[in-house]
């Protein structure tokens, strides 16, 4: 009986020992004494840690990280190269010690083993965020789309408003925007070019935002007859006809003077020519084989009839000029390699063509970035993308494909090449480089179940309220000034910011440029294009600009003359400001040219400039020089007057 | 007498078996977490500093000196003397992370150099220039790296 006793006494003893006895030898204890042996040996001074777990518990983000047990050096500088896990944090904005670990690059917080933390165990399905996808952290509590110093996260919340994925996707902070009317397709493009859009739209406009529906070829044949039977401009606007070219001139002289024209309006400074030009608008390198010569010139003569609200100025051509323009396109932008001859005549339009057209056209969503009189907008949506960020693992439907079984994977692949989980899919590739598919990902990935605190929140500036009125609001929606400028806020940035305009420029120069603008900075590719604005519209601007967009804080008085311009030359010289500049026919062609500035900066602006580039224009590459007032003032008096004076 | 020797004996045991659980894994592991399991997608080579230095040498510094940091960006052949090859290898001794933060900040004409090197201490703040200045000393690294690979 005592002998019983005895062995079962042992084994409670034993199985008392077990417990801290596995808690004694654990992972993190070999971590911390090779991490003080290791610090001992180094020649800086590193205080050593005293055994024990170690964590960072954030309350208002009810987190808990032990990572700090394993990684000891993330504070001391000396370790920057030291090996993992003993490698000093990468400097950042945010403390560590404030928010924790996991935050930012998810995995178990809790865990004390690296496989557990890591998040490679069952049971876990938010393992690190891999690198590529890092900054979809970011995104958690920065909610604007341009987030500074998280560019792939700000890319791919671009290219999320630019594909317009609300269309068929419900995401935050995204509105489904709806693109032109497709109404009078049927007389906008020609049937060929819409057959092989519908096939590819990438093959037809490089840079489309359309996506391709990698439809069947009966499919397109069917969607191909059924857009091109909508011939009605919305509106009911007719298309004028062509007018006929005056008797005395040739085909050659007409094509000859549209080709001038083209080149003087400076097309090219928004349209693309088989990828050069500027970006801002559709490339016309094939436009012939696009549209109908009769939409085209219409076109011309006012864009706003055809496509309301679109950001095309509307060029003061004469009616023998637009023709002109039109043949000369005609003759020019034709693709070469499309045999129109031997593409199938359209199939006649029937009960069955409407049929399988709407039922095609309501299957893809069509209705979610288009209108289409008739047909339903929207509608057949796909799944709400609120939260993906936090879909769990298990409700991943990965079909039979062959990716990794990680949620990242996931999305990639779904953003890649949506239809390897399934015959049925809907969704359309968009074409996008591996490195755009990154950035989407990476926006999907920060978009989480549970919202970060309050205070943790960055929203971003909200949109501005500026609507120009009147005779000059007028001026803005026919030129379309905001599709290349930003004016309080409202804009695009392609050019310049004129909130400061009137305080910036002279106003003999802002008139002269109005009549024939010139490129301040050659090494840009987009230019103002000349707009044949007449001159009632161009007195409007000038007076709205001079009188409205000023600041009065820049119109201070400033001391520039002559005398000072000696001094202004032995600065400019010693801050090599002719590396950037051209001056007197030599210099660098990155800054505007300084030659007659005078004529075109007012010598207040001028002075401030100097003195602090980034207030002025934020984000420019000017350097700033440290000038004080007297040194800009100087530098100033030199510019005006690079002759200078006597002393 | 033997059976308290049995029963150190099986203490002892037991203190071994418990004794061996912790597993033995070395620091580094591995890149594991770098990248997608399965998918090809290339984590950046450089560290956090140096990406954040690659964008703002993009911004700031390729214009003259190149894309690459060679000292053929689109702005160099206007000046005279042409702009620094920052990846030479021949250079690399003396592009140490001292001189570099020095001349970023300084400019050209605070280190008896070219004016045309602006001085930048006050338009970037000091962990932007040490983030330039991690991103500059890898260039030298990337681009021998990428010379050295044989061609097609």
């Amino acid at each position: 009986m005592s002998k019983a006793f005895g062995i079962v006494s042992v084994i409670c003893l034993g199985l008392l020992a077990l417990v801290p006895g596995r808690d004694y030898f654990r992972e993190w204890r070999k971590y911390q004494k090779h991490y003080n042996e290791y610090v001992s040996a180094l020649p800086v001074k590193i205080a050593a840690v005293r055994p024990g777990i170690r964590q960072i518990w954030s309350q208002d983000l009810e987190r808990v990280d032990r990572c700090v047990s394993c990684h000891l050096g993330l504070r001391e500088d000396a370790l920057a190269d030291a090996p993992q896990p003993y490698r000093r944090h990468p400097r950042m904005h945010h403390d560590f010690e404030e928010i924790g670990c996991t935050i930012c690059h998810d995995g178990q917080g809790l865990a004390t083993s690296f496989e557990a933390s890591v998040g490679l165990v069952e049971y876990w399905d938010k393992p690190l965020l891999p690198q590529p996808f890092m900054e979809a952290a970011c995104g958690r509590c920065h909610l604007e789309e341009e987030v500074p110093e998280a560019p792939v996260l700000s890319r791919g919340r671009q290219l999320m408003r630019e594909l317009n994925c609300a269309a068929c996707h419900v995401l935050p902070r995204l509105e489904r925007r709806v693109v032109q009317p497709l109404d009078g397709i049927g007389h906008k493009v020609q049937p060929g070019w819409l057959r092989r859009w519908l096939d590819n739209p990438a093959s037809q406009i490089p840079n489309t935002r359309m996506p391709d529906f990698e439809l069947q070829d009966d499919e397109v044949e069917f969607l191909t007859a059924f857009l091109s039977s909508f011939t009605r401009f919305p509106g009911d606007v007719e298309l004028e006809p062509l007018p006929a070219p005056p008797p005395g001139m040739s085909d050659d002289q007409l094509v000859e003077l549209g080709g001038t024209r083209l080149r003087e309006a400076r097309c090219i400074s928004c349209h693309a020519f088989e990828g050069k030009g500027g970006r801002v608008a559709v490339d016309l390198a094939k436009i012939a084989s696009k549209v109908s010569e009769s939409w085209l010139y219409n076109f011309l003569a006012d864009p706003q009839r055809l496509q309301p609200g679109i950001e095309m100025p509307r060029y003061g051509f004469t009616a023998l000029e637009r023709l002109a323009v039109v043949r000369y396109m005609f003759s020019e932008y034709v693709d070469w390699d499309v045999d129109e001859a031997a593409s199938p005549p359209l199939l006649t339009a029937g009960t069955e063509v409407f049929d399988r057209g709407r039922e095609l056209y309501v299957r893809y969503n069509c209705g979610g970035c288009h209108r289409l009189a008739g047909l339903p907008e929207g509608g057949n949506p796909g799944p709400d993308l609120t939260r993906i960020g936090d879909k769990k693992q298990y409700e991943i439907e990965f079909g039979h494909s062959e990716i990794a079984r990680t949620l990242p994977a996931y999305l990639f692949a779904k953003v890649s090449t949506p239809r390897i989980f399934g015959e049925s899919m809907r969704m359309p590739v968009p074409a996008l480089g591996e490195a755009d598919r990154v950035a989407v990902t990476t926006a999907l990935l920060g978009l989480k179940e549970k919202p970060v605190p309050e205070a943790y929140r960055r929203a971003g500036t909200p949109p501005s309220a500026y609507d120009p009125q009147g005779d000059w609001g007028r001026v803005v929606d026919r030129y379309a000034c905001l599709g290349c400028h930003v004016i309080q806020g409202r804009g695009r940035l392609v050019a310049t910011d004129l909130s400061r305009e009137g305080s910036q420029v002279n106003e003999a120069w802002l008139r002269r440029y109005f009549q024939l603008p010139y490129t301040l900075r050659p090494i840009l590719t987009e230019r103002m294009p000349n707009l044949f604005m007449s001159d009632e519209e161009i007195d409007v601007a000038v007076r709205y600009i001079t009188t409205a967009l000023r600041d009065d804080s820049l119109e201070t008085r400033v001391a520039v003359d002559r005398t000072k311009s000696a001094q202004g030359a032995r600065l400019f010289r010693d801050h090599g400001c002719i590396g950037c500049h051209q001056l007197g026919g030599a210099g660098g062609y990155v800054g505007p040219p300084l030659d007659g500035v005078g004529e075109r900066l007012r010598p207040a602006w001028l002075v401030r400039w100097l003195e602090d580039p980034q207030e002025q224009m934020p984000g420019t590459l000017e350097p700033d020089h440290g000038f004080t007032r007297a040194d800009a003032e100087a530098v100033a008096s030199y510019l005006m007057w690079p002759g200078g004076g006597a002393p | 007498m033997k059976r308290r020797g049995a029963a150190r004996g099986w203490l002892a045991v037991l203190l071994l078996v418990t004794g061996c659980g912790g597993e033995n894994r070395s620091p580094d592991a591995g890149p594991v977490y770098r990248s997608v399991p399965g998918l090809e997608i290339e984590p950046s080579p450089l560290g956090y500093e140096a990406r954040r230095g690659a964008l703002l040498f993009a911004k700031h510094c390729a214009l003259c000196h190149g894309q690459r940091g060679q000292g053929d960006g689109f702005n160099a052949f206007n000046l005279d003397p042409r702009p620094t090859n920052l990846a030479d290898p021949a250079r690399q001794s003396r592009l140490t992370p001292d001189h570099l933060r020095e001349v970023i900040r300084e400019g050209g004409r605070g280190v008896n150099l070219a004016a045309t090197m602006p001085a930048y201490g006050a338009t970037l703040t000091a962990d932007e220039i040490e983030d330039l200045v991690a991103y500059i000393t890898q260039l030298g690294r990337v681009v021998a790296a990428q010379d050295s690979v044989p061609g097609p």
